[in-house]
């Protein structure tokens, strides 16, 4: 019986997976407590936090843009603010007539001083209106206009007809007008009218000023979102820029392509989850922006958040949240190794000390301290194998016993049956002769079995002894040779042997070795089996010369097969070949060769006698000598029998 | 089949994550296109106007008073001021997509005729421009200078003439197949007054402003500059924007091939408050140019 374990109890093995030399899995039990405990704790934690992320993020957008609707709102109303106040600062109250003592017809019959000093005074209270004009509605000619100048007010030396200019059209019809935003060198402007009316509300003319956005530029100036990155910008309906929290309005730039931008000034609001978009802003940051369209002045509010602020929070919550999954699948993961470990190693344990009980080796018992039920059942297995060696020992001691007990009366009836044969007790008849030689071959039989069973007992017991010495080789061959020459010649079977003559010597046991090759060698001629109605062997003309051990032969002689006994240095051990011509081994016999009472039965060596100990026997001298044996085979062809033993330290 | 439930257990958290980063975007957008303006000449877009070169000059007539030396350097003075606005102007109303330079001949010019010769409407500015021509840009003529009337290869080429007289015009030149004045008018629809023939291949465009009345007279010095720009819109191409006694047109065309939308006389201006129209009376600080007409130059906002 082979030693590896693993003949004996077949384990599937997988291929561990190791961590920095540290094994995280490697047998099925362990990878599915691995697993498991990993999927039950770090799956729902990665989802449950994958859904916490998506819930916040959610929650954040909508405040963000919660804040920027409410920034965006909060400007536009501050803008309508400005434009309504500046244009009911161009809301003129015409009296009565005191002349007449009617109500005002036409502006012309306006004192040109009393007009001039209101408009005036409107241009010296408030600073961003830079032309105020009043209009009469008969001749829609300008009846004055004043400039603000970079020397000061200073009267326009040309009065227009603006008949067909549309602040005056729509004025005159009654409607305040707020025109386009234009650019100019003092930054964007627009135009405002509104109708003059007298007290019975009759239009009689139109007051029209150019005014400047500073207003709206400083309203603007100070919005700010977040940590004083998110700004607002306002643009025209052409998509110039008017008022930014950041920049001078006068860059001149145009941000209608920005596609928010676009959209908003088609007339739509972007505000709300919904209209929240985000992209690279035209300043090159990307950004969280809504906008929404004053369509009453063709103004777009825009608020554009650095995402980066405006996600930052987030982000923290992001970053901790990731963190803390991570740190809690490595735990997990360190945790599930360990646990996985803990329940797995005393397992191993078991099967470990379960193999060598197998192979009837109880030396060891199995060491498990989990102070549970796991060490509980190493208990109950150590004691079950305490009664196991029990039994052993007392097969060993039965086996060893009967054998030697045996020995001594068969070797009695040997000799008594030899001494009768030979006449000791008187001349025996033919029948008696052939009767008494087969109670002698039955005997040697028994003998035999009884020595192997012996030999058995005693490797089993640890009592083979082997004593090992550096050995010629070569004589020890020769000598076994010409021991089994009789055998062999019974049989036609030639030996050939050639040796190397400086075959260094082997470290090996004489009497030992001697057994291992009568027991290889003898086995060689027991199963090549002769011919028969052969007159020549197909062999007879390749056999070595007269050299051989074998002795001479001659022409003509009929050989049944070959033994051939070589030798090879293979590094540090001399291998010694016994080949034969024989039966043969098929490839399943070969595997159970070595066991114990293992025979191969086939229906040519169905007669051939033997224990089934021999094998086994010499497997176990081989190995006690620190050698290998093993066989070649093929059926029909022939074995090769080959054992290697160490060179002699000597030798090197 | 463990491979498998660990490779679908990893997937899974992998795209846990995957959704869960997903549904943390915003809504992205395409970032900004930036288109390009290309400005050429009013309704010409086969004339860039991007790079604007002014030669400008006092031309003063024979018969008028002596030119101290005081004197034109308080007008030079007032030149660059106009002339440094107007560029200003021109760069906020484009986007600094255009610029105009300039370069003042360093000295007067005595044209070679009296006032009575010159003063001839909206004449004056073709008499002085070819007048100028001959004498400056032409190496034979007697004020030829050599590194002053040097531009670039790409460059807009204007006369611009501070005159010692009256009046207040500009046009660009456009070429032409015929070469009666009263045929090109007829051909365009408009007023033969309005089409000259230049004699000279420098100007791409050319104006006249007074020196009296734009620099010099305090009831206008405060539009002086607006005057100026608005005489260098024509230069342009850019039309008029008022109505007033004369012939109010706003579209000139380039070619007979391209039938004006408005026949001669035809009042159809569209009035508007810009440099073009009743703006060119107040500060150029506080003008603007209409926007469809920027756009018809080319500009994209």
């Amino acid at each position: 019986m082979p030693d590896d374990p693993d003949y004996i109890i077949r384990v599937k093995k997988d291929k561990p997976v190791k961590l920095f030399g540290f094994q995280l899995t490697g047998s099925r039990l362990r990878n599915k407590i691995f697993a498991r405990v990993v999927f039950v704790s770090v799956v729902p934690l990665a989802l449950a936090a994958a859904t916490s992320l998506y819930i916040t993020g959610l929650s954040h957008r909508y405040d963000v843009a919660r804040i920027e609707d409410n920034v965006i709102q909060n400007t536009r109303k501050e803008i309508a603010k400005i434009i309504e106040e500046t244009v009911s600062t161009f809301e003129l109250f015409i009296g009565i007539n005191t002349a007449t003592g009617r109500p005002y017809t036409a502006i012309p019959e306006l004192k040109r001083e009393d007009v001039r000093f209101i408009l005036e005074g409107i241009l010296n209270d408030i600073s961003y209106i830079e032309t105020i004009s009043i209009i009469d509605i008969s001749n829609k000619a300008e009846f004055l206009k004043l400039i603000r100048g970079a020397d000061g007010i200073v009267d326009s030396w040309k009065f227009n007809d603006v008949g067909g200019i549309e602040y005056f059209r729509k004025a005159a019809g009654g409607s305040n007008y707020v025109g386009h935003v234009y650019s100019t060198i003092r930054g964007p402007m627009m135009t405002v009218s509104v109708p003059v009316k007298n007290n019975e509300g009759t239009i009689i003319g139109v007051m029209a000023g150019e005014i400047k956005l500073e207003p709206i530029q400083d309203v603007v100036a100070q919005i700010r979102l977040g940590e004083d990155t998110g700004y607002v910008y306002v643009v025209e309906e052409f998509g110039q820029l008017v008022a930014h929290t950041e920049r001078e309005s006068s860059e001149f730039l145009s941000v209608g392509r920005i596609p928010l931008v676009a959209y908003v000034l088609s007339g739509k609001n972007s505000i709300g989850l919904g209209g929240q978009s985000r992209y690279t802003s035209f300043w090159g940051e990307e950004v969280i922006a809504a906008g929404s369209y004053m369509s009453e002045y063709g103004l777009a509010v825009i608020a554009e958040w650095p995402v980066k602020d405006a996600n930052a929070f987030l982000h923290l919550v992001r970053n901790q949240m990731a963190g803390f999954v991570i740190a809690v699948t490595i735990a997990t993961i360190i945790v599930s190794v360990f646990l996985a470990n803990r329940i797995v190693k005393p397992i191993q344990e078991l099967t470990r000390v379960s193999k060598r009980v197998a192979i009837g080796k109880f030396d060891e018992t199995a060491s498990v301290k989990t102070g549970d039920e796991i060490e509980d059942l190493a208990m109950s297995f150590n004691e079950m194998m305490k009664g196991l060696k029990q039994l052993e020992e007392l097969r060993e001691e039965f086996v060893f016993i009967a054998a030697h007990e045996l020995r001594t009366p068969v070797t009695a009836i040997k000799g008594y049956i030899q001494m009768v044969l030979e006449g000791a007790t008187g001349p025996l008849n033919d029948k008696t002769k052939e009767f008494l030689t087969k109670v002698v071959d039955a005997n040697k039989r028994l003998v035999n079995l009884v020595n192997d069973l012996l030999e058995v007992a005693r490797s089993e017991a640890g009592r083979l002894t082997v004593t090992t010495v550096p050995l010629e080789m070569v004589p020890i061959v020769r000598s076994v040779l010409s021991e089994l020459k009789p055998l062999a010649d019974e049989k036609s079977i030639q030996f050939v042997y050639n040796p190397d003559s400086s075959l260094p010597k082997t470290m090996a046991d004489e009497g030992r070795l001697k057994e291992v090759l009568v027991n290889l060698i003898g086995n060689a001629i027991k199963y090549t089996i002769p011919s028969t109605g052969s007159t020549g062997s197909p062999q007879a003309g390749s056999l070595p010369g007269p050299e051989g051990p074998s002795g001479p032969r001659t022409a003509g002689q009929v050989v049944s097969g070959t033994v051939t006994i070589r030798h090879e240095v293979q590094g540090e051990k001399l291998t010694t070949h016994i080949q034969d011509t024989g039966v043969g081994i098929s490839k399943e016999a070969q595997k159970k060769l070595f066991e114990k009472f293992y025979r191969v039965q086939t229906e040519q060596t169905q007669s051939i006698t033997g224990t089934g100990l021999g094998l086994f026997i010499v497997k176990q001298i081989v190995e006690k000598m620190n050698g290998t044996i093993w066989v070649t085979s093929e059926e029909g062809k022939g074995s090769t029998f080959s054992f290697s033993l160490p060179i002699a330290a000597s030798a090197f | 089949m463990k491979r498998l439930f660990v490779v679908g257990l990893l997937c899974g958290m992998v795209a846990a994550s995957a959704v869960g980063l997903f549904l943390f975007k915003n809504r992205v957008e395409e970032n900004v296109k930036v288109t390009q303006s290309q400005i050429h000449r009013y309704g010409d877009p086969e004339t860039s106007i991007e790079k604007v070169r002014i030669k400008a000059f006092y031309v003063v007539p024979t018969d008028q008073n002596e030119v101290n030396e005081e004197k034109w350097r308080w007008l030079r003075a007032r030149m660059i001021y106009a002339l440094d606005q107007a560029a200003l102007f021109h760069e906020v109303q484009f986007r600094r997509q255009s610029a105009i330079v300039y370069d003042i001949y360093p000295n007067p010019v005595i044209l070679s005729r009296n006032s009575d010769y010159y003063d001839a409407g909206s004449r004056t500015v073709i008499l002085i421009s070819n007048e100028i021509e001959k004498r400056v840009f032409r190496p034979s003529g007697d004020l030829y200078d050599e590194s002053f009337v040097q531009s670039g290869p790409s460059e807009y080429n204007v006369i611009g003439l501070v005159y010692e007289g009256p009046g207040g015009w500009g046009g660009a030149v456009y070429e032409s197949g015929l070469e009666d004045p009263e045929k090109i008018a007829d051909c365009l629809g408009i007023s033969p007054a309005m089409v000259a023939i230049v004699e000279g291949e420098f100007a791409d465009g050319f104006f006249l402003v007074s020196n009296k009345e734009y620099f010099f007279d305090p009831n206008f010095r405060s539009f002086g500059t607006s005057i100026v720009y608005h005489e260098l819109g024509h230069a342009m191409g850019l039309p008029d924007r008022y109505v007033s006694k004369g012939i109010e047109i706003d579209n000139v065309s380039a070619s007979c091939d391209e039938p004006p939308e408005q026949a001669a006389g035809v009042v159809s201006v569209r009035q508007t408050n810009d440099i073009m129209g009743l703006g060119r009376f107040k500060p150029i600080e506080i003008n603007y140019i209409d926007r469809e007409l920027t756009r018809e130059m080319g500009l994209v906002e």
